[in-house]
């Protein structure tokens, strides 16, 4: 009788640790958006080749050049988390020139709201912004329908906030020269993102 | 059956069929996802649980196996739990099949918490609602406080009023269990059972 009731308890205890660790992902993330950093971090992803067009219609990829690449996703018309966004990457934009890393780093905003940031729109807020197009490229995807598959393997996501607005997560994205995504780090992380950014950028030069 | 009991199994049948049909309405926002579609799943549970009768072996088997109904609960308490990360929630919005999950799981916890609540006793309910009120207490400081979006799916705005929303629920069910345990007679508890 005492055997049966205490096998049961384990019983129970050892579903309540199975459902609690799967769904935090073995007890180390409670959101969606660690889960996915961490996942990132252990197992580089390769991301989807899209077509990107900057201000001047000029054709970009996510892996243009030799540089790793830090790339965030914003809406233009965004007054929120873009602003703040837009001024960290001010901040990395300054800091690739303090740190002489213009031939290691560059910086991509892609807009995930091609309908309305077209090349055209893309031109006032980069100038707003101060982008040094060497360094920063301000981006909008040239084929709408290939963005869905994008934005996932970036782990974005992206929701109508019902007035005419979106909600979206935001992050510094760091790609490697080979187009892997190697690392996702809070928007703020500027030091780490460029150290992460830099160290990959410097390792495919050796392998090279 | 009693017709009682019918009426409560339909009841619970109707509470699933919204929780159900309405998806996409009580998903769209974290409020309506977590104290609108969670408590209806649950109480379906319990609806349901309410028609059938633990007779004869398999009354000694639930006996035997959930004694005093501590284990039914704990698997209930993990269920609960387990539904209140963000990162749960988030994959119930974007998977249909961890949806099918929470529902399958929320439903058979409030049967189990239905059945286990019976043989529990008054220090093991006692020590269940404590344990509910902390983690939901908890859980809506933490949403209120909460510096960054946790759910990808909701916004910084719905996040907040739901962590208002589930402290002042947890205050209700804290003053409400006190209130049933010191003031309602105990021939009434008895036959409410």
């Amino acid at each position: 009788m005492a055997a049966r009731g205490a096998i049961g308890l384990a019983v129970s205890a050892s579903l309540v640790v199975a459902m609690f660790g799967t769904a935090t992902r073995g007890f180390s993330a409670f959101t969606t958006d660690t889960a996915r950093a961490l996942d990132v971090a252990a197992t580089p992803v390769i991301v989807p080749q899209i077509g990107l067009l900057d201000m001047n219609r000029a054709a970009h990829t996510l892996r243009d050049d030799r540089r790793s690449t830090i790339v965030d996703f914003i809406y233009t018309r965004c007054a929120t988390v873009c602003s703040a966004l837009g001024g960290v990457y001010q901040t990395l934009q300054s800091e690739i020139r303090a740190r002489g890393l213009e031939s290691q780093v560059r910086l991509l905003s892609v807009s995930f709201d091609p309908a309305w940031d077209t090349p055209q729109r893309l031109g006032p807020y980069a100038r707003m912004m101060q982008a040094d197009t060497a360094i920063w490229t301000i981006a909008t995807v040239a084929d709408s329908g290939a963005l869905p598959a994008v934005l996932q393997a970036f782990g974005v996501r992206v929701i109508e906030d019902g007035v005419n607005g979106f909600v979206h997560n935001v992050a510094l994205h760091v790609v490697d020269p080979d187009g892997q995504l190697v690392a996702i780090l809070p928007f703020d992380a500027v030091g780490e993102a460029l150290d992460v950014a830099e160290l990959h950028s410097r390792a495919q030069a050796i392998r090279r | 059956m009693s017709t009682g009991r019918v009426v409560l199994a339909l009841i619970g049948l109707s509470a699933l069929g919204v929780a159900i049909l309405a998806r996409g309405a009580l998903e769209q926002t974290m409020q309506r996802h977590m104290l609108m579609q969670l408590p209806l799943l649950f109480g379906a549970g319990m609806l349901l649980g309410y028609s059938v009768s633990l007779r004869g072996n398999v009354r000694a088997m639930w006996r035997g196996w959930n004694v005093q109904g501590v284990a039914g609960l704990l698997l209930v308490s993990g269920v609960l739990a387990t539904w209140m990360v963000p990162r749960a929630l988030d994959a119930a919005v974007e998977h249909l099949a961890i949806d099918a999950l929470k529902l399958l799981s929320l439903v058979a916890a409030g049967a189990i918490a239905l059945h286990s609540w019976r043989s529990a006793s008054a220090i093991v309910r006692t020590f269940v609602i404590g344990n509910m009120a902390w983690m939901t207490a908890t859980i809506g400081m933490l949403l209120l406080d909460a510096p960054v979006r946790l759910c990808t799916s909701y916004g910084a705005s719905d996040q907040r009023e739901t962590g208002i929303a589930m402290i002042a629920l947890t205050i209700a069910g804290v003053v409400g269990a006190a209130v049933y345990a010191l003031w309602v007679p105990r021939g009434v508890q008895a036959r409410a059972q």
